[in-house]
């Protein structure tokens, strides 16, 4: 290997005394073609015989695909259920935050108004819209492997921004929209109408919600009576 | 188009990357009794032997220096309608180009036996010449290279 002389970058690069005349062109000798050039230096010499040895071990397996889809979801637990928004509609995803009641609008599904960032928004209860129960798995201590924190998140409708809790979030994963199934047309519950479809994550079926549709109903039941 | 660059020699050369499969680093090969010494041999790449053609002994008759930056470039070879794989040994590939088509022009010399030599380009750096990759091998030994593998 020949051995690299002019270290320019630690004279007069970004290293040393930035006095090079071609920082004004590139700003950081990292976009010069010296430095470039002297890295690919590095790779003209022999190669080691245990690299080879190794290498031609790696090139006889076979590549392992992974399908993956092109919709991003969110993924989060509501009690039992597992549930997941596109993660396009998420504004973010937050330690919960109290909950400030509401005089004559506060009810079961609509909770009050958070302070997110210094924005009021409007906070929902999304397992009383869908009608899910967080009896079951509510306390930390049932899962010892990893601690499973309560978040609130905001997602974006149509015409507004809005925030609900959740037990879980779970992660981001991306589907394929061909690996969702259609629901069963004879499955009547009442989360039917809040989802997309139903994807299948570690044996685990997880309903994917139209956030358009959570939020016009979160929306309806604040109109007044 | 986007292209591949890669020395043999001291030039530079330049595949469409529409062809490449994947770029692999050095490996052991299996060498082909009395085969022409262009052939370096075959490697089991992911499951399937392919044959490895040396560019710089096919083109300038010295082996291909065994550095780090000689990698192994494989090709979509297509022969009779089927579509193989072929490995090609290249020095210093290292960079992707971009290429227009307007900024070809054409190659002058090439002879018979370099039919693979492609348009050339004018860059900053230096003349880049493209590469056919379905005229590297002539005629009769793609019949019988790839015969064998059929047979098997």
């Amino acid at each position: 290997m020949a051995k690299i002389k002019n270290k320019c970058w630690n004279e007069i690069g970004v290293f040393g005394d930035k006095s090079c005349e071609s920082l004004n062109e590139y700003l950081h000798c990292k976009y010069c073609p010296v430095y470039t050039n002297a890295a690919k230096e590095f790779f003209e010499r022999e190669v080691p015989p245990e690299f080879i040895n190794s290498w031609t071990l790696d090139i006889t397996r076979r590549k392992e695909t992974i399908e993956k889809g092109n919709l991003s979801v969110t993924i989060f637990r509501l009690g039992d259920e597992l549930l997941a928004v596109l993660t396009d509609a998420i504004v973010v995803a937050v330690a919960v935050k109290p909950v400030h009641f509401v005089p004559f609008r506060t009810n079961r599904t609509f909770r009050g108004l958070v302070n997110l960032d210094g924005e009021l928004l409007l906070c929902y209860s999304l397992e009383n819209l869908l009608g899910i129960s967080r009896n079951g798995r509510e306390t930390v201590e049932e899962n010892e492997d990893y601690a499973v924190y309560k978040r609130m998140i905001a997602v974006k409708g149509a015409n507004e921004k809005l925030v609900f809790e959740v037990d879980e979030v779970v992660g981001v994963t991306k589907i394929s929209s061909d690996s969702m199934t259609e629901l069963p047309a004879t499955a009547k519950k009442a989360d039917e109408i809040f989802s997309q479809g139903i994807f299948h994550l570690n044996d685990k079926s997880v309903a994917l919600l139209d956030e358009h549709r959570v939020c016009e109903s979160f929306r309806s039941t604040l109109k007044f009576q | 188009m986007l292209c591949l660059t890669f020395e043999v020699g001291e030039n530079r050369y330049a595949i469409d990357a529409n062809e490449i499969i994947e770029v692999v680093p050095l490996v052991n090969f299996t060498t082909f009794p009395k085969a022409p010494s262009y052939f370096a041999g075959r490697f089991n790449y992911r499951g399937e032997i392919v044959p490895v053609l040396d560019l710089k002994d096919l083109m300038m008759s010295f082996q291909t220096k065994m550095y780090l930056s000689t990698r192994i470039i494989v090709v979509k070879y297509e022969t009779d309608g089927e579509i193989h794989q072929l490995g090609l040994l290249g020095e210093k590939v290292m960079d992707i180009i971009r290429i227009r088509d307007d900024e070809l022009q054409d190659p002058g010399l090439i002879t018979e036996e370099t039919r693979y030599l492609g348009r050339l380009i004018n860059l900053k750096s230096g003349v880049v010449q493209l590469i056919t990759v379905k005229e590297l091998i002539p005629p009769f030994v793609r019949e019988s290279l790839f015969r064998d593998v059929k047979e098997d």
